[in-house]
């Protein structure tokens, strides 16, 4: 009897986690650039039953079809096995002011954070007093990598490093950016190339690790495509059949071969879903209110045993 | 389900933020040269219950992990310098800056404080000053008796005396920063210097990028009351949602209490 609280505990505990996350959506759907989440259960098939049975070798992970073949057990409590970042482009939404950038197809902008470089795709942007490119949190707004000098992955090494100079001075005035991200500055009529943004591609959205301000941190195996580094996948570096992550079928970003376009005067409005929201919503409060009331039955049914006894 | 009740009422606040932004700039619609100010918002940290890429087996990891966001904060109030349209209104003394570049105005404390309202007069000794009564600096006098001030778009002032000459009195300065959005408003359509808006980089009109003086003419606002209200509809209608979320939660506290 007891399991079967747990298992029902188990439930409702993730059905309200699932409710933090929407929470979490609809407190976000007027964030810039923002990507909803969602939560996916798996039931915990790797229980203290299954444990005790197996060797001390790891298997490694089984098949859908050994799974299938092993025997029911009773006890399958629900686990959050993953929330994933839907990457679904967000609505555009036209603002006119020049500093508004909006990325079109797979591309985020590298910002320089003090723990490192993080990719966003809030192009709300500003200047800071030395007239640099900045994120609403006076990021450096990074253009791209100088031929031939290797950035260091370490964030120390970042900040005190090449990276700084990678900074996009665009000074007092009008500028313009066109859809590759180059960026002139007019003054006087006169047009005059101030810098590049480096708009970097990421083949397997899934590694990327929300990290809060609207930024993202890159794992490795993110794949982070950079144009100067186009594919990071290159068959020679990583054996496609041994590879630890298979390409993805469908890229929610768009496919990387295609160039990301950069618009000026647009934002990305976040791409949560009001009505989604809601739908889910009710529907995580019934099931928690289902697995409360399984709960109670569970006790009800204890307290009648007990009651047994009595006669 | 705490968390639930937190996150919702960052989303409340943030949206009443909004509310109160969109508020001040459909109160000063009609403000001359007003600058309207948008809502940025960002999410908060996420708390990582399994980090992506934590291990699952020897062999294996979790593609995504699982973060739970607790809400939203408001990034900024970021103040949109893009020009208003300029108004015809006829008086010699109102001039409107189109393009780049703010008037420098001596505040009674002796500060210097920057504005593009243009809309100006003469004190009582003949000083141009604003409609506060703050001298414009460099300061311009005019000389009694003239006639007819005519300003140009490089910002030279000139006055007609009594026998019909043209007379030069002074040059209309003006003043840029590299972040013109760092600058700290004050009211009284005056900016100060912040450390985030630069130095202030002073100039002519019309030469190194500065914009033109027209005489005549006064900048509107730039605030789009279109634009305003749908964002006041959408705010409303996101605050509500989120309120939704901390019934929700509500109930499902309630539900959990009835449990025994």
């Amino acid at each position: 009897m007891d399991s079967g609280l747990v298992t029902s505990l188990s439930g409702a505990l993730a059905q309200s986690r699932r409710i933090e996350t929407i929470a979490n959506n609809i407190a976000n759907a007027e964030t810039v650039g923002f990507k909803e989440r969602d939560l996916v259960f798996e039931e915990a098939l790797e229980s203290a039953h299954q444990k005790d049975t197996r060797s001390d070798v790891d298997p490694g992970p089984l098949s859908k079809s050994e799974l299938l073949a092993r025997p029911m057990r009773e006890n399958r409590p629900v686990l959050y096995g993953a929330d994933f970042t839907n990457m679904k482009e967000g609505g555009m939404r036209s603002t006119g002011n020049s500093f508004d950038l909006a990325i079109e197809g797979n591309g985020f902008f590298e910002v320089l954070s003090p723990k490192g470089i993080r990719l966003t795709r809030a192009g709300n942007l500003s200047l800071d007093a030395q007239g640099q490119l900045v994120t609403r949190d006076g990021f450096l707004v990074l253009g791209p990598k100088a031929a031939g000098i290797t950035v260091s992955t370490d964030p120390a090494q970042q900040n005190g490093g090449s990276a700084s100079s990678r900074a996009i001075r665009v000074g007092n005035g009008n500028f313009e950016v066109d859809v590759e991200g180059n960026i002139s500055r007019i003054t006087a009529g006169a047009r005059e190339n101030v810098g590049k943004l480096s708009v970097v591609q990421v083949e397997n959205p899934k590694a990327l690790k929300l990290v809060g301000q609207n930024m993202f941190e890159a794992a490795p195996e993110a794949f982070v495509k950079t144009p100067d580094a186009p594919d990071m996948r290159a068959p020679a570096s990583v054996d496609a059949a041994t590879s630890p992550l298979p390409e993805p079928k469908e890229n929610p970003l768009g496919p990387t071969n295609v160039a990301p376009r950069v618009h000026q005067g647009m934002l990305e409005g976040s791409n949560v879903n009001p009505v989604e929201q809601m739908t889910r919503m009710i529907q995580a409060q019934r099931l928690y209110d289902q697995n409360l009331k399984i709960m109670q039955s569970q006790g009800d049914m204890t307290s009648r045993l007990s009651d047994l006894g009595k006669f | 389900m705490l968390n639930t009740l937190n996150t919702a009422a960052t989303g409340m606040t943030a949206q009443s933020r909004q509310i109160e932004n969109i508020a001040n700039n459909l109160a000063n619609a009609d403000t001359t040269a007003f600058k309207k100010s948008r809502t940025d918002f960002q999410d908060l940290l996420y708390h990582n219950l399994q980090a992506p890429g934590a291990a699952t087996s020897a062999t294996t990891q979790n593609p995504t992990g699982v973060q739970i966001g607790v809400g939203v904060r408001v990034a900024g109030n970021v103040r949109d310098h893009e020009d208003g349209t300029l108004k015809p209104t006829q008086r010699d003394l109102d001039i409107a800056i189109e393009g780049n570049g703010f008037l420098s105005i001596q505040k009674p404390n002796g500060e210097i404080a920057y504005s593009r309202d243009g809309s100006l007069r003469l004190g009582a000794e003949g000083r141009i000053e604003t409609i506060s009564g703050y001298p414009v600096v460099p300061e311009i006098q005019v000389p009694p008796n003239s006639r007819e001030i005519h300003i140009s778009f490089d910002g030279r002032v000139s006055v007609k005396d009594e026998q019909g000459a043209q007379q030069e009195i002074g040059q209309i300065q003006l003043t840029s920063f590299a972040n013109p959005s760092g600058l700290q408003a004050e009211g009284g359509n005056l900016y100060n210097v912040s450390p985030a808006s630069g130095a202030p980089v002073p100039g002519t009109p019309m030469e190194g990028g500065f914009g033109r003086v027209f005489q005549g003419y006064l900048e509107s606002s730039n605030v789009n009351p279109t634009v305003e209200m749908t964002d006041m509809i959408r705010a409303q209608r996101m605050y509500e949602m989120n309120s939704k979320v901390i019934s929700t939660a509500d109930q499902m506290m309630n539900a959990l209490n009835q449990i025994r």
